[in-house]
């Protein structure tokens, strides 16, 4: 019994990596940019299928499909800030809202004409290969992901509190118009920031590929339960959505094994209902009443 | 008689103690004036005798009834009124639909019935065009009735936010900088509309650093300064208070 | 009081609205017929979703859910207790009304953006439960043979359902009409004007964005179930994000806080895609692509274009500063 508590709580750590890297991301997006990026999810799935393409369509090898799909979701996450977000910067923060809705039901459809509906896997680096700790069983894949998860979430922080571009974001979560003042450019920013979300996002997906069936809808869930987990850690905090995702991962496993898979996604939003409620702060402790 | 008694009023918004133990009494029938250097918290005053925000401590006690946890829209039920310093009318609504809005929550007609356009709410619309079509007039933008608020001219604007201030029937009207951004003939216009209010009977609270306005219209001031009461008397007395004169110093306004 | 937008004349209105219930009559192909009630579908769910994304300002996203409940709802009381369609119809309003309350009341405190967030929450979660609680749902099978509307004992063919929906689909307009003009509606353009300056003067804005919630949420309930009745069959398919997302769709093309926006939405947006069948797997990237450029260019949606007065969103992309 125990050592399928602790079973459950390593794989629920693998996959909490996975909610840290695509949360991460999006939290940088929320927290700055002050946006509500309902098509994160969908750069999440595109990481997968980029890599499935570059992998069994153009043969690369694992780790050149895992680099080729974090440039190319970072390079499709760009764009679509220069032609969705740039335009609606100073509308009404519905408009964006709304705007992200009709790109990820974009992505969503145009994915499954691309690709088809038809599930798919991606063959991992270490095949099925497995560590085994007395009566726990560690998969290599779900180990590589929590490796990568960690690396780039450390990466990721280093940008953040030693580069140049991570005080420019900083600095524009505080005050957009103090550092436009101070010569900090949002126009160059922004871009930045997707870029470093679409990056995440991608690897995200490319890590499960290999763990988990390709689908265009894989995207939806964790996208929403990304959002849930930015409320949660607080927007803009890369580490307080990092620890958030490696609860949520946790918690959604253990419920997974010892009560129902069949509700184990609603977790999630009722989180997100509950905190809502509490923390009327909404987001980066702002006063939303 | 007390109409309104605020308490040892405190706010403190984190650090910053906006207001420190403020007590004063309103009179009724009488126009006080409140004055007091930029952040001396006269708005916060507001905000927190309407519901705004919320006391850290202290308690505000109107026609003797505590207002304490008391939200907006109740304590404007109970009678008090108030204006904005940044005006916050209702721009995409008609002028007359700015004051007519106003007149819903006292008027006993239920949204139901309205909705489904009963004789007694049929009747009780009748009374209100009346009401609005006498405040228009009192404040002196009838002509304007059907056009856009956000249309009118600024000093008009903040005549609309009074006249639907009026229309709530409120037994205390608190203006917050009623003559904000007006010029000398929009200022004398409105010095002769509180003269007018004054006379109906209305018990007043004005936040105003025109002091010819507030000399003019005030039987009473009070002053603030870092949230505290600095000083209390007719407009002669305050007008030579040293300490009055010392908080202005190097300040924006000029006695009459 | 005069406070109608736009230049609509009542009896020019009620005039075409009895020549068009002359369409069920003349039309013949059943599946024109079918369009026509769809079109009415439509028309009532999006009414119904104009009332508060257009009137009160607040963006829901789980109209697709309320108009799942009310289907379910029907589905479910007709099949178990033998129910009227009729008494279905209104019990599964009712049923939507309630359910609504809570997320209101959960959501409603906060702005716009939130709102939305919170009802998209419970978009999800409504669906998750009607694919998963197979118990009362019947899982993705769905529910069959729900009764058909009848007069008497009598099944209404195509013309009686098309005339049927007609008129409901009227009288759903007629109701959001005396809704908008009346307190209800004056306190909705106020709460959306300046939410503080409203509640100053005595406005409980919170009880009326409530209010308006769940008598949409109601609305949106009937609508389901008309859609129950007349195609016999419930699906958790049918009730998911798309259609709440379709419904946004249509109040934005249509016009945002207007009283034909709903019908104009859903005309469009149940005709167009038939009458481009051949896009028919591009739908839903078509929908996405408009959806952003319509947030982009068009916020006022097409009957904006054709009035000088300013939407929801102020007439451009352009957002307003809000008084603090």
């Amino acid at each position: 019994m125990f050592s399928i508590f602790i079973q459950l709580i390593v794989n629920g750590i693998a996959a909490g990596g996975i909610y840290a890297l695509a949360a991460s991301g999006l939290t940088l997006i929320t927290g700055v940019l002050n946006l509500i990026n309902f098509a994160h999810g969908e750069l999440y799935m595109l990481g997968a299928y980029f890599a499935l393409s570059a992998f069994v369509g153009m043969n690369f090898g694992f780790w050149s499909s895992l680099f080729a799909s974090m440039i190319g979701v970072g390079l499709l996450a760009v764009s679509i800030e220069r032609l969705v977000f740039r335009p609606l910067r100073y509308a009404p923060p519905i408009n964006p809202l709304l705007a992200s809705l009709g790109v990820s039901i974009f992505l969503q459809n145009a994915s499954l004409l691309i690709w088809k509906a038809r599930p798919q896997r991606l063959e991992g680096v270490f095949a099925d290969s497995i560590i085994q700790l007395g009566d726990i069983r560690i998969s290599m894949q779900r180990l590589l992901v929590v490796i990568v998860a960690i690396s780039l979430i450390i990466l990721l922080q280093f940008i953040i509190k030693k580069t140049w571009l991570g005080f420019g974001i900083r600095a524009i979560s505080q005050d957009l118009t103090a550092s436009s003042l101070m010569g900090v450019n949002i126009e160059k920013i922004a871009p930045a920031t997707f870029m470093l979300a679409g990056i995440l996002a991608g690897a995200a997906g490319t890590l499960v590929g290999p763990i988990f069936i390709l689908q265009p809808t894989m995207g939806a869930l964790v996208g929403l339960k990304a959002f849930v987990l930015v409320i949660v850690g607080g927007a803009g905090n890369v580490a307080g959505a990092t620890i958030a995702g490696v609860i949520l991962g946790i918690v959604e496993n253990l419920m997974d094994g010892f009560v129902s898979s069949k509700y184990k996604d609603v977790i999630a939003f009722l989180v997100l209902i509950f905190v809502l409620f509490v923390k009327r702060e909404g987001l980066a402790g702002r006063d939303v009443s | 008689m007390t109409v309104l008694q605020v308490k040892d009023l405190t706010k403190k918004f984190g650090g910053v103690t906006a207001l420190d133990a403020l007590s004063f009494e309103v009179q009724k029938g009488e126009t006080l004036g409140l004055i007091g250097p930029n952040g001396s918290g006269k708005t916060t005053c507001f905000n927190v005798i309407t519901g705004i925000f919320p006391a850290t401590s202290g308690d505000v006690i109107f026609q003797g009834r505590s207002l304490n946890k008391k939200s907006v829209h109740e304590i404007n039920l109970s009678g008090i009124a108030r204006t904005f310093q940044n005006l916050k009318i209702f721009p995409r609504m008609t002028v007359w639909d700015n004051v007519l809005v106003a007149r819903f929550a006292k008027s006993g007609n239920p949204r139901w019935k309205d909705a489904l356009c009963f004789p007694s709410s049929l009747q009780d619309r009748k009374k209100a065009a009346a009401e609005v079509e006498s405040i228009l007039d009192f404040v002196g933008l009838s002509r304007f009735a059907p056009m856009e608020a956000e249309s009118l001219p600024y000093g008009h604007k903040r005549k609309l936010e009074i006249g639907r201030a009026l229309a709530t029937k409120p037994e205390l009207l608190l203006l917050d900088e009623p003559a904000a951004g007006m010029n000398t003939q929009e200022t004398e216009s409105l010095l002769d509309l509180l003269e007018k209010l004054h006379d109906t009977g209305l018990t007043m609270v004005v936040i105003e650093h025109d002091m010819r306005l507030i000399m003019g219209v005030s039987s009473r001031i009070i002053v603030l300064n870092y949230g505290q009461l600095l000083a209390e008397g007719s407009p002669e007395e305050i007008r030579n208070t040293s300490s009055v004169i010392e908080a202005y110093l190097g300040g924006e306004t000029q006695y009459a | 009081m005069k406070a109608m937008k736009g230049n609509y004349k009542p009896v020019a209105i009620i005039t075409s609205f009895f020549l068009l219930l002359a369409l069920p009559v003349a039309l013949e192909s059943n599946y024109h017929l079918h369009l026509v009630i769809m079109v009415c579908i439509n028309t009532i769910l999006a009414s119904s979703l104009n009332l508060v994304l257009g009137y009160a300002g607040n963006a829901s996203l789980c109209h697709g859910a309320l108009y799942g409940i009310g289907a379910y709802t029907a589905a479910l009381v007709s099949t178990n207790l033998g129910l009227s369609p009729w008494v279905c119809m209104i019990i599964a309003g009712s049923v939507a009304g309630i359910l609504a309350l809570p997320v209101g009341l959960a959501s409603l405190p906060f702005r716009g953006v939130y709102f939305a967030v919170a009802t998209l929450g419970f978009q999800q979660i409504i669906n998750l439960v009607t694919v998963n609680w197979d118990k009362l749902t019947r899982g993705p099978m769905g529910i069959t043979n729900v009764p058909p509307f009848v007069v008497g004992s009598v099944p209404l063919g195509m013309k009686g359902l098309a005339t049927m929906s007609m008129v409901l689909a009227g009288f759903c307009v007629f109701s959001c009409w005396l809704i908008v003009r009346s307190r209800i509606g004056a306190e909705l353009r106020a709460i959306r004007d300046n939410e503080i300056a409203a509640r100053s003067v005595g406005i409980n804005s919170f009880w009326v964005k409530n209010l308006i919630f769940c008598i949409s949420a109601a609305m949106a309930g009937v609508a389901g179930s008309i859609f129950a009745h007349y195609t016999g069959f419930v699906s958790p398919d049918s009730f998911t994000i798309n259609v709440s997302v379709t419904s946004v769709i249509m109040v934005l093309a249509g016009g945002i806080g207007t009283l034909g926006g709903g019908a104009l939405g859903a005309l469009l947006l149940t005709l167009l895609p038939e009458m481009m069948r051949f896009l028919q797997d591009y739908r839903m990237v078509l929908y996405g692509i408009s959806l952003v450029a319509m947030i982009i260019y068009l916020p006022n949606g097409i009957i904006g274009l054709l009035s000088y007065r300013n939407g929801l969103f102020g007439g451009s992309s352009r957002g307003e500063e809000e008084g603090a």
